[in-house]
């Protein structure tokens, strides 16, 4: 079955946005990509709360792309919330973030993650480990067919 | 209690029981004088001396039983009368002067033991003048309030007493702490040219305790003449208590055997002993000898002499606690000085400064301070292996903060081979355990003493006849004081406690200092890493913006730019990749002190292997990297030494320029038990000895970025902070243009 749910990117970085949006239209990935600024923002959209109160939309996203280095409550914590939420733990998240420091991808990983990519400088080389992404969990993985719990 | 039977009286005394002598009682009177016990109601004659018949007229047997009105008028009788009716009467008072038998008597009374005692003493009649006696003993006191020091207020006194009595010696004698005796002053005729007796010291023997008894009930102790047979009394029993008469405060009591034995062996022929007192206590004495010849001084001139004796006590006491709180203010400016000459390092050696002069505290002939093994000497003391075994010594028995004695050889025999130097000690302990101490040290006594006449003079001691002579009192007393200092006072242990508690405190505070100091270094040193590892991590975000940015322009507006636009893109995509370099070591390095890494044995030959194997691809064919040597295994974190290794390895095969190269990994043959020196030698460009220590500055390059395959510039920084975090240190070795060796050390497995 073709896979034709949003992807969800956290990150509060404009510029990493851009760039990612920029490989999403270089490499034509078929998804959506929606982005919230942070984790509360996030748990909003998808709960269908607060500000996206009557989000009419299909229910979870495929995947979850998380920045840790974010302001307010960061991404440890963020992945947390998400993970311990029975209606999305089931939902892949995949660590986005420019640390490359063990502990923090062991960390990420205990805490739940399904994945852990370090932010390039090089966004050609990001391009290329973003089609491996898409591609794995868009084409090759099987995902949870998430119900849509959106309040309206 | 049977004092009578055990009643030495002054006719069998000899000098084994001088101590016990009862002198008191001695039974006999002086013969410039007669002697009358008398009942106090009716005036009856209990006792009189044997010498009425040549004095008064009747013989001694006639007087007893008959009333004093035998020899004395009624006015004289009633004057008597009322006196004993005014006061307690307990010392001798001048009741009158009287003619008998065309002689003048004055006549003195008291009471003692329920009888009147009454004493003519005969007057000669040659004296000065009350008037001129008094203004000249007013002028006396104003001379001695103008002194400065105790000794020349002492010497004014002597000499004004001398002038007064017309004796040729009058001496100021001091009793110290321990009894003994010193001659502190002395005033001798100019023209009798005597031996000088001034810092003479005696033997507390020398005046037996009953003698000092008696000193303290009298002022003043007249002999007129040494050379005078006594008179007894009849009876010698006080027909009231069927004892002895108590001479104590008889002005004609017959003086000891032994004192007229001294004065007759110093050639003395008459003497006036006057009693120096401070706060109640006997001080020291006015000792006036004669030796042309007897001296009667005359009741007038007693009076003025006791009254000098009175004010010298007391402006004494006034001079002496002026000169002692000098003294003390001294001791507490020097407890002032020495806090703040404190340098406020807590490693007492380097604290005080070596030239604070410790003999600017007590009085000393030497002072020092020891330390582990070292001895900083001041003044005379013995030797520095003597002062350090006498700290060892004081560690192991001296439980006190303060220790003083004035005999140390007594505490420590092996003190006997520089008691000369050292018998007296004053020690300060500032800590036990490596047996840090402040001393002072005194000389022996004999070696300050200053004596007036020839010390080398041989003294024949086996003749009791010549014992007490002032030259052999000064050997024996030399015999006694052998070996001991003068005494430490309250007043210096009190300065010297306080000294320590300042110190201490200073010491405490300086700890705490440096222990605020230490903790607030370490936490700048981890806000440091952390603010590395945060700041590294938060300048990635925009220069990884700038970077893609760039990228993105490159890969969209190629073809809407120039080739030199297409340039400054790649230069602005090649700086920022730079950067990031430079973040990520910074990162690497803010890790390796703030990440808690997990210890363990490392086989530094597996490290090696894994090292030359992630370089080889690298290297390949280019470089021979070999292990010379099979390398021990150490204490460490696998993946830290391994960067360690890679990190020289590669340095050693990139800064090469030889057609052949080579980079040899070994260890030196063992240097300790503890540590391992592990080496990386190459036959490299070699390293000028001024970079020996520029090389580990992160970010420190010797050469141009893209020089021998570039690079960050902190893999060297990187290496030593890890060698430094194990325990070892890391220095380099090199010959321009031939070779470079590093070497480090790390802690050996199983090493102690």
């Amino acid at each position: 079955m073709k896979e034709t749910r949003p992807i969800l990117l956290i990150d509060d970085s404009d510029e990493d946005f851009a760039s990612l949006a920029w490989i999403w239209r270089r490499s034509a990935i078929g998804v959506t990509l929606v982005r919230c600024k942070d984790g509360e923002d996030a748990l909003e959209w998808l709960l269908g709360t607060g500000r996206y109160l009557g989000r009419n939309d299909t229910g979870n996203p495929a995947l979850i792309l998380l920045d840790l280095n974010m302001p307010r409550s960061n991404g440890a914590a963020v992945l947390s919330a998400l993970k311990l939420n029975p209606l999305l733990q089931t939902t892949p998240v995949v660590i986005l973030t420019t640390s490359s420091n063990p502990a923090d991808v062991e960390a990420c990983y205990r805490g739940g993650a399904n994945g852990y990519i370090t932010k390039s400088l090089d966004v050609e080389d990001m391009e290329v480990s973003i089609r491996k992404l898409v591609s794995f969990w868009l084409e090759v993985a099987s995902l949870p067919q998430g119900e849509f719990h959106g309040r309206g | 209690m049977s004092t009578k039977a055990k009643m030495i009286l002054a006719q069998n005394v000899d000098l084994s029981n001088c101590d016990r002598e009862q002198i008191q009682y001695a039974g006999a009177i002086l013969p410039h004088g007669v002697l009358l016990s008398i009942r106090e109601q009716d005036f009856v004659i209990l006792q009189a001396s044997v010498n009425t018949a040549t004095m008064l007229g009747p013989a001694a047997e006639q007087l007893l039983g008959q009333s004093l009105a035998v020899v004395l008028n009624d006015s004289e009788l009633r004057t008597i009368r009322e006196q004993l009716d005014s006061g307690v009467l307990d010392t001798p008072r001048r009741a009158f002067r009287t003619l008998i038998r065309e002689l003048q008597f004055d006549v003195f009374i008291h009471r003692v033991d329920g009888v009147i005692i009454t004493e003519f003493e005969q007057h000669t009649g040659n004296h000065q003048d009350s008037a001129s006696l008094y203004s000249s003993v007013h002028a006396a006191l104003t001379d001695l309030q103008a002194t400065e020091t105790v000794q020349s207020f002492l010497d004014l006194a002597v000499d004004r007493v001398r002038h007064y009595t017309g004796f040729d010696r009058v001496l100021a004698y001091k009793f110290m702490e321990d009894d003994t005796g010193w001659v502190r002053s002395e005033s001798l005729d100019p023209a009798a040219g005597f031996v000088s007796y001034k810092g003479l010291r005696y033997p507390a023997s020398d005046i037996p305790q009953p003698a000092r008894r008696l000193f303290a009930k009298t002022w003043l102790r007249h002999q007129p003449d040494i050379g005078y047979t006594p008179v007894p009394l009849a009876p010698q029993a006080n027909p009231l208590t069927g004892g002895p008469l108590d001479l104590s405060c008889a002005l004609l009591r017959s003086v000891s055997v032994m004192y007229s034995g001294y004065l007759k062996n110093m050639g003395t022929h008459s003497s006036l002993v006057m009693n120096l007192l401070r706060d109640g206590k006997l001080w020291g004495l006015l000792a006036c000898h004669n030796h042309r010849g007897p001296l009667h001084v005359p009741y007038e001139v007693r009076v003025a002499c006791e009254f000098m004796a009175h004010m010298v006590s007391y402006l004494m006491a006034a001079k002496e606690r002026s000169e002692e709180s000098a003294y003390a203010v001294g001791l507490k400016t020097f407890e002032a000085k020495f806090a703040s000459s404190f340098s406020g390092d807590p490693k007492l050696e380097r604290t005080l400064p070596a030239s604070l002069n410790l003999l600017g505290f007590v009085r000393a002939g030497g002072a020092a301070r020891t330390g582990n093994s070292h001895v900083i000497k001041q003044g005379r003391t013995p030797s520095s292996e003597q002062i350090l075994a006498l700290a060892q010594w004081l560690s192991a028995h001296s439980p006190n903060d303060i220790f003083t004695t004035n005999c140390l050889s007594s505490h420590l025999p092996e003190a006997l081979t520089y008691a000369p130097i050292a018998s007296g000690l004053l020690a300060i302990r500032l800590s036990k355990t490596d047996h840090q101490y402040l001393l002072w040290f005194r000389p022996e006594q004999t070696q300050t003493v200053h004596w007036a006449g020839d010390p080398a003079k041989p003294v024949d001691l086996s003749d009791d006849g010549e014992r007490l002579m002032p030259r052999t009192s000064f050997a024996i007393w030399k015999q006694t004081v052998q070996f001991t200092s003068q005494p430490w006072l309250d007043l210096e242990r009190a300065a010297a406690a306080d000294l320590r508690s300042s110190l201490m405190e200073i010491l405490i505070r300086e700890g705490e200092r440096l222990y605020d100091l230490y903790a607030d270094l370490e936490r700048s040193r981890n806000e440091l890493d952390a603010f590395a590892y945060v700041a590294s991590h938060d300048l990635k975000e925009p220069l990884r913006g700038i970077s893609n940015y760039a990228k993105m322009l490159n890969a969209d507006y190629a073809d809407r730019l120039d080739q030199e636009g297409r340039d400054r893109l790649e230069t602005l995509i090649r700086l920022s990749r730079r950067m990031d370099n430079l973040l990520d070591s910074l990162l690497q390095y803010s890790r390796i002190g703030r990440i808690a890494d997990t210890y363990g044995e490392v086989d530094m030959n597996a490290v090696a292997k894994d090292a030359i194997d992630s370089l080889t691809a690298q290297f390949v064919n280019k470089v021979d990297i070999r292990i010379t040597s099979s390398l021990p295994t150490v204490i460490g974190t696998e993946s830290r030494l391994l960067e360690v290794l890679t990190n020289l390895i590669s340095n050693a095969a990139k800064y090469n320029d030889k057609a052949v190269k080579w980079v040899e990994i070994g260890v030196e043959p063992e240097t300790s038990d503890k540590f391992c020196e592990l080496y990386v030698r190459d036959n490299g460009i070699g390293i000028l000895p001024e970079h020996n220590e520029q090389i580990f500055d992160i970010f420190r390059r010797l050469h141009g970025r893209d020089e021998f395959g570039g690079g960050a510039g902190a893999g060297l920084t990187i290496v030593k902070k890890i060698v430094e975090v194990h325990g070892g240190r890391i220095w380099v070795e090199s010959v321009m243009n031939e070779q470079t060796t590093f070497r480090f050390t790390l802690r050996r497995a199983g090493g102690k």
